[in-house]
């Protein structure tokens, strides 16, 4: 028998192509966001809202992440900045590679702030890198406290939690303390903000937040 | 079900190693995966298994060495196994922990049958 010591990471394709896609983006100045979460949560929502805030004070792209059609890329693109949709045709989550294909169809010179909407799954995009500098993660008041609990890499490897649709509180026994608790428990370093897509409640501080981490890039 | 994109992978990476063994048959292929590099062994397993069918890695198996989640505690300074997704020490309870291991997802080594495409 024998034996060929291999020792290699799994995924170091993947990394490799990341770490590439990082230094591109740190060379342009552009700050570059992987944004998660299961289906329904409100991504899209929240980046339509973040772009209108955005607005004449930054320039912001998108590359939306689905498994099947461009809805969300047109959705993006009506509000007149440039989104390339990557459809996965199946595949549950985004990986470096794809996103490193989309990145050509972008000028980055022009670009201060680019969000990457990662496929609605709040597991395997976990295990991807992109090459993005922060990953948020958005948990909605109808999903329940225990999603950090359940879900605890997506929600450790993340810089900010978004709650959203806070709006719907009033209706539903959710217990916002809990949520908390359990993603600090998961995660004590995560920055967590309110939001409402709805009110519009918790959106400037979102975007504050994002435009005090523009320059950290370059 | 990102299972798929990894067995490609170890696919890959076997392949690569094997290139210069003279068409060896791979009998082996042991993996180390960590509690928490949120991987299913029985469908990595299953995945590999279906993509080998009518390869030439075909009968070739995988061996996973589960690693579990070991964090060291930057309060007490004890290492302690932690239960899946809570990041606290099991010993005083503190939340300034660092992971030693249990993120791990590497092919480790591959071993040949050697009886197979060695001439004799």
């Amino acid at each position: 028998m024998s034996v060929i010591t291999i020792e290699r990471k799994l995924l170091e394709k993947n990394d490799e192509i990341a770490r590439r896609n990082r230094d591109l983006l740190a060379q342009h100045g552009v700050f570059a966001i992987n944004l998660l979460s299961s289906p329904g949560a409100g991504k899209t929502s929240l980046l339509e809202l973040t772009i209108e805030q955005m607005k004449g004070r930054l320039a912001m792209g998108v590359i939306e992440g689905d498994v099947q059609t461009d809805l969300d890329a047109a959705r993006i693109a009506a509000h007149d900045i440039p989104a390339v949709q990557i459809v996965t045709r199946g595949g549950c989550h985004l990986e470096a590679h794809l996103i490193e294909e989309a990145l050509r169809s972008f000028d980055l010179a022009t670009l201060d702030l680019l969000v990457i909407e990662n496929v609605g799954n709040l597991v395997c995009p976990a295990s991807f890198d992109l090459g993005e500098a922060v990953k948020v993660v958005i948990s909605s008041v109808t999903e329940g406290e225990d999603k950090p609990l359940k879900y605890p890499a997506v929600f450790r490897n993340a810089s900010a939690m978004i709650i959203n649709k806070i709006d719907l509180l009033p209706h539903l026994r959710f217990d916002l303390a809990v949520l908390r608790e359990n993603a600090l428990s998961v995660n004590p370093a995560l920055t967590i903000f309110e939001t409402s897509c709805i009110t519009r409640e918790g959106i400037a501080p979102w975007c504050d937040w994002i435009r005090s981490h523009l320059g950290s890039v370059r | 079900m990102h299972e798929m994109s990894v067995a490609q992978n170890i696919i890959e990476i076997v392949k690569e190693s094997i290139v210069h063994e003279g068409g060896a048959k791979v009998r082996t292929v042991r993996l180390k995966v960590g509690e928490f590099a949120g991987i299913v062994p029985e469908s990595l397993e299953f995945c590999f298994n279906s993509l080998i069918d009518g390869t030439s890695l075909q009968g070739a198996s995988l061996s996973i060495d589960y690693i579990p989640l070991l964090a060291r505690c930057n309060t007490c300074n004890t290492l302690s196994r932690l239960e899946y997704g809570f990041f606290v020490c099991r010993t005083c309870g503190s939340r300034d922990i660092r992971m030693v291991s249990g993120t791990e997802l590497q092919v480790v080594d591959i071993e040949l049958a050697d009886d197979m495409g060695i001439p004799s």
